[in-house]
């Protein structure tokens, strides 16, 4: 039996004695498109957080590649766009982002930063810093800092949120180039129409 | 030899985006430039004893912990209170890495401020110490300073009370190097320096302190 | 049923403690009859020492074996232990003030237990702070480990700080002339005894609150 990209078997995962999670089990191909769907409170944010490594699991098995998840440097760089606003306050927009990619092994942040910086609009704002912003310019910082470098495996949590129409078209082209590249995403969201690409999913986890 | 490359790289981008930030900022050099400086002026406002050796060695060690205190958790909070650790968590670099890189940037901050906090010292309360050996152990026991008070804030970051309990680990953790502080600031400002295990303690300390954080990080960043 | 046995043995080994305390063995000449506190200061301080080595292994257990059952004993010992530790040090204080004429000296033993109540109340104060989660209670070992290990080391610091600065007492027994004979002796090894049975009932019973506790807060939740 071939090894799958990524492999969760029976994870299992609680929050003051509360099983959020509970016996979780689930493969993802390369090149998948993964939705995960659920009521709010069951656990989708948390899946996410897992996987990005922000959680630990209490029971169970996560491989990804071929390596067990809890060693603490996964080869595999992981990409996660998470619901929350993420930046250092005493940063403008652009160290926030050139600060991200130093630290994920980029060589040359400040090119791929020049290069792609029109991409959903920061450039308008990349001297701001991020308390002076509206929250859907804050979440661009963190769509933009998930989605620009290349990475193997991207975990998306509701990056549609908060995104004006304009954003939402460069989000979809930008998310339809990566599933042409044959990278995989694994995305949660309430809302399916907002993105046209949320329709092609390969498979989907109920949680 | 890439790798210890790598990592040095990491740590110096850790360490300059913490000094940008503090220089947008400058909370940190205020809160423990200030707070240092209104303790001198309560010694110097309420005391007379200003020949004694001794008391200018309490006073100096009690303003550079106090205000490390502060200076410390208002660095430490600067990564979490919009949730900015995650950048580093979330990255492939290593666990120990990050300690270790916030521990260093702890460690300068505190030194550049223990550096004004000795001049002050000295003119308020009358006494030399453009001493080599004095910086030497100012410098030995600021890492201890840092590294225990970064894994100290560490500990309890995830807890509310952590303003109140931080600083009650913390000071009975550095209690020998206090005493090692104490004894050889004396010591140093008579010029008879007769017991030298003192810093082999402090040295050994602040090692065991730091072998500490590097087995603790993994279990305190992820939950 | 082996519980109600041994508070029973307790209780009866306690108050034979008591009596060979007031009424069988002498008043010293020397120091007075506050020299018997050294019968309830001795036991305490003992027994707050192997609170902390309890805690440490109980902690030790747990990370490596993540049974609930060795947190709650832990968390039991570590209360207990602080409770006898400040006892340990109020009886000392009781004891040393006609003695020594001081309340406080800078003896090694004093600074050392007076910094290990503080880290373990450190401890004690984060437990009732935290959420009840596996992580938490990985930290709060970490805390009981870390104040084992620090332990000797202030000991040793202290010890140090001792010989810069030299204690003097006034008093008594700074004479060195003391009774000390056999019947003190035999008392002694009696109340160590007593305490030593006390501190395991007390956890034994702070455990059993500590699971209940546990058991109420997670049927609450469901």
């Amino acid at each position: 039996m071939e090894k799958s990209y990524l492999s969760v078997n029976k994870i299992s995962k609680e929050f003051n004695g509360i099983k959020i999670i509970n016996n979780l089990s689930f493969e993802v191909e390369k090149g998948d498109l993964v939705k995960i769907s659920g009521k709010n409170g069951s656990g989708k944010s948390t899946l996410l957080k897992i996987l990005a490594q922000l959680y630990f699991y209490d029971q169970g098995e996560i491989k990804l590649n071929g390596t067990n998840l809890k060693a603490s440097n996964s080869k595999t760089i992981i990409s996660y766009c998470s619901s929350d606003f993420i930046f250092y306050k005493d940063l403008n927009v652009k160290s926030n982002i050139l600060f991200y990619f130093g630290i994920i092994g980029e060589s040359n942040n400040k090119k791929l930063y020049e290069d792609n910086k029109k991409f959903l609009g920061i450039n308008l704002f990349e001297n701001k810093y991020p308390n002076e912003l509206s929250n859907g310019q804050k979440k661009k910082i963190n769509i933009f800092r998930s989605l620009i470098p290349t990475y193997n495996l991207y975990l998306l949590d509701e990056p549609e949120l908060g995104l004006d129409l304009e954003s939402l078209n460069e989000l979809d082209n930008k998310l339809q180039t990566l599933l042409k590249n044959k990278k995989t995403i694994i995305f949660s969201t309430h809302n399916n129409d907002s993105l046209s690409i949320y329709s092609k999913y390969k498979k989907e986890v109920l949680l | 030899m890439k790798n210890i490359y790598k990592i040095f790289f990491i740590i110096k981008l850790i360490i300059f985006k913490d000094f940008v930030e503090e220089i947008k900022s400058k909370e940190i050099f205020i809160s423990i430039i200030s707070y240092s400086i209104l303790v001198l002026v309560v010694v110097a406002t309420t005391s007379n004893a200003k020949n004694s050796v001794e008391f200018f060695s309490t006073v100096f060690w009690i303003s550079i912990s106090f205000s490390i205190i502060l200076g410390i958790n208002k660095s430490m909070n600067k990564e979490f209170e919009n949730k900015g650790i995650e950048y580093l968590i979330t990255s492939p670099i290593d666990k120990e890495i990050i300690i270790f890189a916030k521990i260093f940037t702890n460690f300068i901050f505190i030194n550049i401020a223990s550096i004004l906090i000795i001049i002050f010292n000295n003119i308020i309360l009358n006494y030399d110490l453009y001493n080599p050996y004095f910086i030497l152990l100012i410098f030995i026991i600021n890492f201890g300073f840092s590294v225990i008070g970064t894994i100290t804030f560490l500990l309890f970051s995830k807890v509310r009370g952590k303003e109140i309990l931080s600083p009650l680990l913390f000071i009975p953790l550095v209690t020998p190097l206090l005493m090692g502080g104490a004894v050889l600031t004396v010591q140093i400002i008579n010029k008879d320096i007769q017991n030298f295990s003192w810093y082999g303690l402090i040295i050994a300390y602040d090692l065991l302190f730091l072998i500490i954080g590097f087995f603790i990080s993994n279990i305190i960043f992820q939950e | 049923m082996f519980s109600k046995f041994f508070i029973i043995t307790t209780f009866l080994i306690f108050t034979f403690m008591l009596w060979m305390m007031f009424w069988w063995i002498p008043i010293d000449i020397s120091q007075g009859p506050v020299a018997k506190t050294v019968f309830i200061h001795v036991p305490l301080a003992w027994c707050s020492m192997i609170a902390i080595i309890l805690v440490a292994f109980s902690s030790i257990y747990y990370l490596f074996n993540k049974n609930i059952f060795w947190d709650n004993l832990a968390q039991a010992t570590a209360e207990v232990g602080v409770m006898f530790g400040i006892l340990a040090l109020i009886s000392g204080i009781i004891w040393a003030k006609p003695i020594w004429g001081v309340w406080w000296t800078g003896e090694a033993k004093l600074t050392t237990t007076l910094i290990l109540i503080l880290i373990y109340a450190a401890y004690i104060l984060f437990r009732s702070l935290y959420t009840n989660s596996i992580q938490m209670k990985k930290i709060a070992a970490i805390i009981a480990i870390i104040g084992a290990i620090d332990s000797p080391i202030i000991y040793f610091a202290a010890n140090l700080w001792q010989e810069a600065h030299p204690v003097t007492v006034i008093g008594p027994l700074s004479r060195k002339e003391s009774y000390f004979g056999a019947d003190y002796g035999i008392t002694l090894l009696v109340s160590v005894i007593a305490f030593t049975l006390l501190f395991i009932v007390l956890t034994q019973l702070r455990y059993k609150i500590i699971k209940i506790d546990n058991l109420i807060s997670l049927k609450d939740k469901l």
